[in-house]
């Protein structure tokens, strides 16, 4: 018999075990399934939208993937990257056997490695760190992740190294990817990630794209606002951007303004709002409370930089008279943008009737002033009363597929813990200790190096061991030609759970070959605070494990293996079920256990999950999960079950100051590094749609690689014109800090300002983030790799 | 600190070296592998330049599909055929699948993308979340440089 697509939808969606083989073929669609796969759910693997998508299965590989038709995510549809999920686990030269570095540290090129058992090589690791620890102490050790670890790998390293080695080491890239997107939430509204959910989409009349490319970045949330547009006509699209891109030839209006000046732009929006009496005053009263923090607060240039925030009450009338300056003549001064176009915001903002979504990602958090730029977009919404209802909704996009899931929930930065903890905070930690069942003392109330500080540390010698795992931390860094000689100093050693040969194995002592993706059991949290799970759904290749079975096993080098004994009579394994080596090798459900223990930390706090077999039955759920049922809107008495009824409206993330959000007096400062006579340009990296960050799994995939074989210097015609340059010129671009060497691109499918350079840096051969400065927030410490100056010049 | 050499080398020694790096490392049992782990490395690394020098709409032939299921690829030029709110440049040609002779055929949009994602109702309008064709359909440069994909199962 033939399958429909109906019945496929009917079996996909069998809760209890959505696996369905199929012996006879399978349509969905339009599309013939070869017959005998074996379909199941999984989250995708890239961006932080998380698209359900269904994977076809048939002798231990995965022959098909098409969108999940039962996911209110992706409604059936995946992009051009997720539609090749197939692909990615299965290029010739994926890493199969643990490695060590037989070549001295110095040599990257060619690199010799020696096969070795995982017996020897996991000795070698645990002795490095006990060395280390005898030599340095905690602090010269650090695991470095990231936002695509699954959230029991995440959990498992925090725990790890907060209650096993007594390290706060644990950080991870997506520090450079939404840290100012976590100050933002927290000094705003006391509590992370968006109150609302992707339901917005369906529900706003104007979408406003601060610096966020979704179009190339988040095509399927993309999707949802071109059907929205394309379905209530008169939707308003504006993209506000630095560089003209793809999400501007849908919008109504695209309004290009200078790198820094959105500071200035969000601030002359306010003033109008004031001015014309747009705001909300019955909500101001009610829900917000005002705040000044401290200026002129550095960029973060220089090692050992310290920042401490020193907030001030403030009133209304000080907002209004900090805003005062920024009159649309002083805007349009800084930031290029005429009169008409920032009045044009700000009606927007302001019209009672316009139900208002602002999206944002790098362009925002990627900033050396990202804390406040994320504070300044909540103040237009706190302003006139826009948020926690469907539509009205300020939404901090993530890149990663479990930035939210596991980054920020488990806690994965140096100063965090769990569902918003942190270690700075005694009572905090005594909570973790608890649950950890370690003595009181065991975690330290020093938060640990944040990505830019462990990178210096590393090149002061003052952390000898690091471990890459998820990440791929010597070609995403900025300023690498000094942070790569940190890693190649003989004292440093580096471990690197990888999939594939990259820039970072290059740099590597020891090389983990790890299990990828629905070669293990996993759990992800995207951008509207929902869970996901999946099942193993076949056998890594060779001698390839998991980063949850490799944390054990160090954990149970170090003396520390109890840490992750759990009950088998409690978590037993289930019978039929393809179990990832980390659960067989425990004997007990392990990804099972170490879910429910974290759900301990946040239940009853705000951030309730379900139980873990819960999520194995469903497309996920949005968290707080009260009673089985999740939550679309927060903050908001209609859909959210902590705010008591007759509130209305309750930030209670910011309970200590009567349930009040903040808007914070933010205004326009200087970048650290702005183009001059002798590197007149700016530069800004990004990413393109066809590419997953460092390009690792990408540019492995044949069509995903000849769709965009390499990165490009994109040029204004004008600039192009000025320097003496054309399409194809090959050209040296360089900063104070180094070069590389790329094609001008003037017919590319982005167009930057006058006086600006985009290079995206997916290309292992266009290490552009050589160029790229490392200056931070200060409050969030998240790199600016949208601003520094270059200069260019014409080779033959 | 010192820096990292620049990138300099030619594409031809580029090229030997991602071809070279297409052999899988010898399998070993605990002695060095007789290919280097490393395709590539700052030293040797030299890009190239994209070319997208398909042929016109109406004169390119329709590529393989990766596997079923899998969106086409685009095997035409695409340039100055944009997708804006007021029209999609693709549909002239898509929509009904036109023949230009020859067994150049525009392959025709399937009604799965008239398809109501939500509802499963059938309509004569595509449907908006498709309305973006390039976030699926891809277009495949003259790009000759292989990674490892020539070795896939």
């Amino acid at each position: 018999m033939t399958v429909n697509r109906r019945d496929f939808i009917k079996i996909a969606s069998t809760s209890a075990v959505t696996a369905a083989a199929l012996s006879s073929g399978l349509t969905r669609g339009d599309v013939d399934y070869p017959a005998g796969l074996t379909w199941d759910k999984a989250p995708c693997r890239f961006c932080g939208t998380g698209c359900s998508v269904l994977v076809g299965v048939k002798n231990n590989d995965i022959i098909a993937v098409t969108g999940d038709p039962d996911s209110p995510v992706n409604e059936g549809l995946l992009c051009c990257k997720g539609y090749r999920l197939n692909k990615i686990h299965s290029a010739s030269d994926r890493l199969k056997k643990p490695l060590i570095r037989v070549s001295p540290k110095s040599v990257t090129k060619d690199a010799e490695f020696r096969e070795a058992s995982w017996d020897e090589t996991l000795d070698l690791i645990a002795s490095k760190m006990q060395e280390t620890l005898a030599d340095i102490g905690p602090t010269g050790i650090a695991y470095y992740g990231s936002g695509q670890n699954t959230i029991w790998e995440g959990y498992a390293s925090s725990k790890l190294f907060r209650a096993g080695l007594r390290s706060n080491n644990v950080e991870c890239s997506a520090r450079h990817c939404m840290a100012s997107a976590v100050a933002g939430f927290m000094t705003t509204f006391g509590m992370d990630e968006p109150m609302g959910c992707y339901d917005d989409f369906e529900h706003a009349d104007a979408f406003v794209l601060w610096g966020s490319n979704m179009a190339e970045m988040h095509p399927r949330l993309w999707a949802r606002i071109v059907r929205r547009k394309l379905s209530a006509p008169t939707t308003q699209i504006i993209n506000l951007s630095t560089i003209h891109n793809l999400s501007g030839e849908m919008a109504d209006k695209e309004i290009i303004f200078s790198p820094q000046s959105d500071l200035a732009i969000a601030n002359g929006i306010a003033k109008l709002l004031i001015d014309n009496g747009k705001i909300d005053n019955s909500f101001i009263n009610d829900h917000v409370a005002f705040k000044a923090g401290k200026t002129n607060i550095g960029y973060g240039l220089e090692d050992n930089f310290s920042f401490q925030e020193a907030a001030t009450a403030a009133t209304l009338n000080d907002l209004i008279a900090h805003v005062a300056s920024y009159t649309p003549e002083y805007v349009e001064q800084i930031s290029g943008v005429s009169p008409a176009d920032l009045n044009a915001l700000a009606d927007i903002y302001g019209d009672p009737n316009i139900k208002v979504m602002s999206l944002w990602t790098m362009g925002v958090n990627q900033h050396t002033r990202g804390t406040w730029m994320n504070n300044l977009i909540y103040n237009l919404h706190l302003l006139t009363g826009k948020i926690s209802t469907p539509g009205n909704s300020p939404y901090s996009l993530t890149g990663q597929p479990s930035a939210c899931g596991t980054a920020r929930e488990t806690g994965t930065f140096s100063h965090r813990l769990p569902a918003d903890m942190v270690v700075a905070n005694a009572e905090h930690r005594a909570i973790a200790e608890g649950i950890w069942n370690v003595p009181a003392g065991t975690i330290p109330a020093q938060p640990g190096y944040h990505t830019i500080e462990m990178l210096r540390a590393l090149d002061r010698g003052d952390i000898k061991v690091l471990w890459n795992n998820t990440a791929n931390l010597f070609h995403d860094s900025p300023n690498l030609n000094r942070y790569r000689e940190g890693a190649k100093q003989d004292g440093a050693f580096i471990i690197v759970s990888e999939v594939y040969p990259n820039r970072c194995t290059e740099v590597a002592d020891v090389i983990l070959p790890s299990a990828m993706w629905v070669e293990k059991e996993g759990a992800f949290g995207n951008a509207e605070r929902r869970t996901h799970f999946w099942k193993k759904m076949i056998d890594a290749p060779g001698e390839s494990k998991s980063d949850l079975w490799q944390m054990v096993e160090i954990a149970k080098r170090m003396g520390v293996g109890a840490l992750f004994d759990y009950d088998a009579t409690a978590y037993p394994i289930p019978n039929g079920q393809k179990m990832s080596d980390a659960s067989l090798a425990a004997g007990c459900y392990l990804e099972k256990a170490l879910f429910e223990e974290y759900r301990l930390f946040g239940n009853g706090k705000g951030h309730d999950l379900a139980p873990f077999d819960v999520y194995h039955q469903t497309r996920g759920l949005r968290w707080p999960v009260v009673n089985g049922v999740e939550t679309r809107w927060r903050y908001n008495e209609d859909y959210d079950p902590y705010v008591a009824a007759g509130e209305g409206i309750n930030f209670y993330g910011n309970e200590a100051n009567g349930g009040k959000a903040v808007i914070w007096l933010r205004g326009y400062e200087q970048p650290p590094e702005m183009p001059d006579a002798n590197y007149p340009l700016w530069l800004c990296t990004g990413r393109v749609l066809e590419h997953w960050h460092s390009g690792t799994m990408t540019r492995r995939v044949e069509s995903l690689h000849k769709a965009y074989p390499h990165a490009t210097a994109a040029l204004h015609p004008t600039d192009a014109n000025n320097l003496g340059l054309v399409h194809g010129d090959y050209i040296r671009l360089s900063s104070r800090r180094g070069s590389v060497e790329l094609y001008v691109d003037i017919d590319g499918r982005v167009t930057p300002q006058e006086g600006m350079v985009f290079v995206p840096w997916f290309d292992e051969d266009v290490m552009i983030n050589q160029v790229t400065l490392d200056a931070y927030c200060p409050i969030s410490k998240q790199n600016d790799f949208k601003k520094c100056a270059v200069k260019l010049e014409k080779l033959s | 600190m010192s820096r990292l050499p620049t990138i300099s080398t030619s594409l031809l020694l580029a090229m030997i070296v991602l071809a070279s790096a297409c052999t899988p490392p010898g399998p070993g049992s605990g002695g060095v592998p007789s290919k280097p782990y490393f395709h590539d490395s700052l030293e040797t690394g030299h890009p190239g330049m994209n070319v997208y020098s398909a042929p016109a709409p109406g004169q390119s032939t329709v590529l393989p599909r990766e596997y079923p299921g899998a969106p086409p690829l685009v095997p035409h030029d695409i340039s100055g055929l944009d997708i804006t709110k007021d029209a999609n440049a693709c549909l002239g040609c898509h929509s009904d699948g036109i023949s230009f002779g020859e067994g150049h055929v525009a392959t025709k949009i399937p009604p799965s993308h008239y398809t109501n994602q939500s509802t499963g109702a059938e309509t004569t309008e595509l449907q908006g979340l498709r309305y973006n064709c390039n976030i699926c359909h891809i277009q495949q440069s003259e790009e000759q440089s292989l990674w490892c994909f020539d070795c896939h199962n």
